[in-house]
């Protein structure tokens, strides 16, 4: 049998498939960051990054039942979130760029690692355009590979490639402004 | 595959820090609110299941004594209540003619027989004979109805019923005649005392 994802959290999630409140409420406490984070990073919109995680939470607890423990409860629940952020930037329209292969070499700039405070990365990420900013996140911090992504975005794997180095490339510039702007 | 570059350094570098984000104040509330309103929804849908399911338990109970009602039993019992209904008049209107001249001779009958009774010509014992002839009379009846129900339309049947009545008729007049004459003669020798 497969062992199953030992959460640190077991209890309280137990708790929750018997639909205890204040369970659901502890649980929303322990994750309500990381989740609004990956909103806030899709949407670029605090109001409605809010929302999207509140109902994903709802959603969860609704669905629990068909947690069964293969991957940590934390994934599990940002795939939800993931998918209703994504659904959510949907709605507004926002196409995901099909690149053209032949433009799709596109030099990466090296730079020296130098310090950075976090919130120049953050204010860069939430500058970049729709398309770049969800591949960037997706694949950078939520830890998706391109087949996943392009899956998940209805694009193809190439373009997502494509559309991660392009957004590299931004994020760099963006942060090597701020510097020359720090410094002046 | 080459290393690293610096834009995925420094994410990995701050990605707890990318992923600690406060919303705005009062998602706490806003999000009680609304797993409350979900609960309730929640505990209202299985109000309604409980509900629904006494409903299907009283409607199984309501088909179970339709069912008790409607078995082979009762079945039998209704039958023989659609028995005891049959008679003459369900053969034919000619019969049924037959049948209403006889039952209302008979009944007429036995209110002379009553009248008679209640003017006290008629004794407790010849009440008790009465009844017990009313009485095979009725169970006479009974087998000819059975009969008719299983033969409707057997000549013999129809005809037993006929003696049937006429019999009944018969010896009900002949009684009630009779008494007729003993009320006659008493009142004579009555007045012939009075004279």
């Amino acid at each position: 049998m497969e062992a199953l994802y030992k959460n640190i959290h077991q209890e309280i999630i137990d708790q929750c498939r018997q639909g205890n409140e204040k369970a659901q409420f502890q649980l929303y406490k322990l994750y309500y960051k990381a989740m609004y984070s990956v909103c806030i990073r899709i949407l670029n919109d605090e109001m409605e990054a809010e929302d999207v995680m509140q109902e994903a939470f709802l959603k969860a607890f609704k669905k629990i039942d068909t947690y069964k423990g293969e991957v940590s409860f934390g994934a599990w629940l940002k795939k939800i979130v993931v998918n209703r952020s994504l659904d959510q930037l949907k709605k507004r329209k926002v196409q995901f760029e099909e690149v053209n292969e032949r433009n799709s070499q596109i030099a990466e700039y090296q730079m020296e690692t130098k310090e950075v405070n976090v919130n120049t990365i953050k204010k860069a990420i939430q500058k970049l355009p729709d398309g770049y900013r969800v591949v960037l996140s997706l694949y950078l911090i939520e830890g998706y590979d391109h087949d996943e992504i392009s899956q998940i975005l209805g694009i193809s794997n190439s373009s997502s490639r494509t559309q991660l180095l392009r957004a590299k490339n931004k994020l760099r510039e963006q942060l090597k402004d701020e510097e020359i702007f720090s410094y002046n | 595959m080459k290393e690293k570059d610096y834009i995925e350094e420094i994410i990995l570098k701050n990605l707890e820090e990318l992923n600690d984000n406060e919303p705005q104040d009062g998602h706490f509330e806003r999000f009680e609110a609304k797993l409350k309103n979900q609960n309730k929804k929640k505990k209202f849908t299985l109000n309604v299941a409980w509900k629904v399911a006494a409903a299907v338990v009283f409607v199984l109970l309501a088909v179970n004594q339709v069912a008790i009602y409607m078995s082979p039993d009762k079945l039998t019992t209704k039958i023989a209540n659609v028995k005891n209904d049959i008679s003459l008049g369900s053969v034919s209107e000619e019969y049924e003619e037959v049948e209403i001249y006889y039952t209302n001779a008979i009944d007429a009958g036995l209110t002379q027989w009553n009248t008679l009774n209640n003017e006290g010509f008629i004794s407790a014992e010849e009440q008790e004979m009465m009844d017990t002839e009313l009485a095979e009379f009725e169970i006479r009846f009974k087998d000819l109805q059975e009969d008719l129900a299983a033969n409707p339309n057997d000549e013999r049947v129809i005809n037993a019923m006929l003696e049937y009545y006429q019999t009944k008729l018969g010896i009900i007049n002949m009684i009630v005649n009779k008494l007729e004459e003993v009320k006659q003669q008493q009142k004579n020798t009555e007045h012939e005392i009075e004279i």
